[in-house]
């Protein structure tokens, strides 16, 4: 029994069934098909059933049931009740529970976001006040207003270096200055310039996100590709 | 969990070696849990907002006051120092200062709410992690709906069961029975092929979708076909080498066309992604904000409870 499922999952296995699926997905390039269809519906329920098995696996048995159950922390039991109030959205009498609940992880959510928020943007917000002035390596004096703290080391920087991060400063701030939708631009001609130079410097680097995009599906691609003729066919080594 | 609850509500909160009465209280722990159920079930309709409004309020607080509250190392360089302003504030809330700076159990950068911080995070992702079957429930209704009624999309809803059903056997017998053959064949031979081939497919859409965002119709348009022609041909062995001929160091090297997209993805790029998520970050704030305090407006949070 053990060898039969060892050569039906051996790796010969994997590959012809990988190379079934790459070809079942890939009918969708002729039209939308009944093979398309039903392998697109058997990766979604796969999809769900890995999500099952990660939740259950990674989550609720070491972080749930076995500190429940085998270590004897019975208050564990509480979150089973917790967890439970969830389904009371299909109650019709008593759906307001259900809100109770996702009140709670919203409020837990938004508050994690709040952390989140200062401890991810205040210090790229410093990170982002960048020197723009050529400099060799110096020690700040504790005390002073540029000392971050006492005697910061400060790393040397080049002209380019400095042009870097005037390009930098640059693009940000203009950018920045068209998220500004409290300015009346025609009144104020700076905010206005400034906003649609941040409008084309966003163009600017939805381009490069989209041409980035565009290689990453493209090695998708070509790996799909290289698997079918290197692993599958073996035609090219 | 055991840790930080055994902390202030003492020797309740202790773990139960013995399993027969360890089972008991579990028993009992969901006997409290589902009398407060039913309690909740008899809650007049008055009570009902202003319990989820407090809930929600409470539950934002804990995090929130985590970050605010000074940790110990504050308290302790506030206590120390001698300047007017760290007296005053000795002096005005010394009372809390002092049991935290001298407080042995926290970390320098810990106040007391950071003692929870793991178990909340815990009871978060267990808590999280029940409301899976919601979703799992939605699917299952739907393509169950499809097969017993034997609509247009039964055949292929059926094989939205059998997949769900083999990941859960083979996940099963990997996870209980200590057989991962079969879970290493749904998931390298089945689920990851089709994830792989299911996005590869964007690459031919992709192009339409090219096709269409970059007709010149505008100077915003002909910026952001030049930012992206830039940066796929600073990918390709084509684009290094049209630039070939330029030397490998120096000043012009600089020019070469590897380093220019690199440059784009590095400096400006990067600079403008973070003016993006600087504006949804302070937009988040906001939104985040108005659902703490319950001022979001909307069908779901104007629904009569």
């Amino acid at each position: 029994m053990s060898d039969l499922l060892h050569l039906l999952t051996g790796e010969r296995a994997i590959i012809w069934a990988g190379a079934i699926c790459t070809l079942a997905i890939y009918t969708f390039l002729y039209r939308e098909n009944v093979v398309y269809r039903v392998f697109e519906h058997f990766y979604l329920g796969l999809a769900v059933g890995y999500g099952l098995f990660l939740i259950v696996s990674e989550v609720l048995i070491p972080k749930w049931w076995v500190p429940m159950w085998d270590q004897g922390q019975w208050w564990w039991a509480f979150a089973l009740v917790g967890g439970g109030m969830f389904y009371f959205i299909y109650s019709q009498k008593h759906n307001w529970i259900s809100r109770l609940a996702f009140g709670i992880v919203m409020g837990l959510a938004v508050g994690f976001m709040f952390q989140d928020f200062a401890g991810n943007n205040f210090p790229k917000i410093v990170a982002s006040l960048k020197p723009l002035w050529p400099h060799h390596s110096y020690a700040v004096a504790a005390g002073t207003a540029a000392s971050i703290a006492p005697h910061t080391p400060q790393a040397s920087l080049s002209v380019s270096g400095a042009l870097n991060n005037a390009v930098f400063v640059f693009v940000l701030l203009t950018v920045l200055s068209y998220f500004f939708f409290s300015y009346d631009y025609n009144k104020h001609k700076a905010a206005g310039g400034s906003a649609r130079i941040g409008r084309w410097m966003l163009m600017f680097a939805f381009g490069a996100m989209f041409g980035s995009t565009v290689m990453a599906r493209m090695s998708l691609l070509i790996g799909r590709v290289w698997f079918l003729l290197a692993d599958w066919l073996r035609v090219v080594h | 969990m055991s840790t930080g609850l055994a902390l202030p509500l003492g020797a309740f909160f202790q773990a139960q070696p013995n399993h027969k009465l360890n089972a008991l209280y579990i028993a009992g722990c969901l006997f409290a849990g589902g009398l407060f159920i039913a309690l909740l079930t008899q809650t007049p309709k008055r009570f009902r907002k202003p319990l989820i409004v407090s809930a929600t309020f409470i539950a934002g607080l804990y995090f929130s006051l985590e970050f605010l509250l000074p940790p110990k190392a504050t308290a302790e360089t506030v206590l120390a120092s001698h300047s007017p302003w760290n007296r005053t504030m000795s002096a005005l809330f010394g009372w809390f200062l002092r049991p935290l700076a001298s407080n042995s159990r926290l970390a320098p950068d810990e106040n007391w709410l950071s003692l929870y911080l793991e178990n909340v995070n815990t009871v978060w992702q267990v808590i999280g992690a029940f409301t899976f079957a919601l979703g799992l429930w939605n699917l299952i209704h739907l393509h169950f709906r499809n097969v017993v009624h034997v609509t247009k999309g039964a055949f292929a809803s059926s094989f939205f069961f059998l997949g769900l059903a083999f990941m859960i056997f083979a996940g099963y017998l990997k996870q209980f029975s200590g057989i991962p053959d079969l879970f290493a064949f749904a998931t390298s031979g089945l689920f990851f092929q089709l994830d792989a081939a299911m996005f590869s497919l964007i690459a031919f859409f992709i192009i339409s979708a090219a096709y269409r965002a970059f007709r010149i119709r505008s100077f915003e348009a002909s910026i952001m076909m030049a930012a992206a022609l830039l940066v796929m041909l600073s990918q390709i062995p084509v684009g290094a080498w049209l630039t070939s001929w330029l030397p490998d160091h120096g000043l012009l090297s600089n020019l070469r066309i590897e380093r220019v997209g690199q440059w784009v993805l590095r400096q400006p790029n990067a600079a403008a992604q973070r003016g993006i998520n600087f504006g949804l970050a302070v937009g988040m704030l906001a939104t985040g904000l108005r659902i703490w305090l319950s001022l979001e407006r909307g069908s779901y949070f104007e629904r009569d409870v």
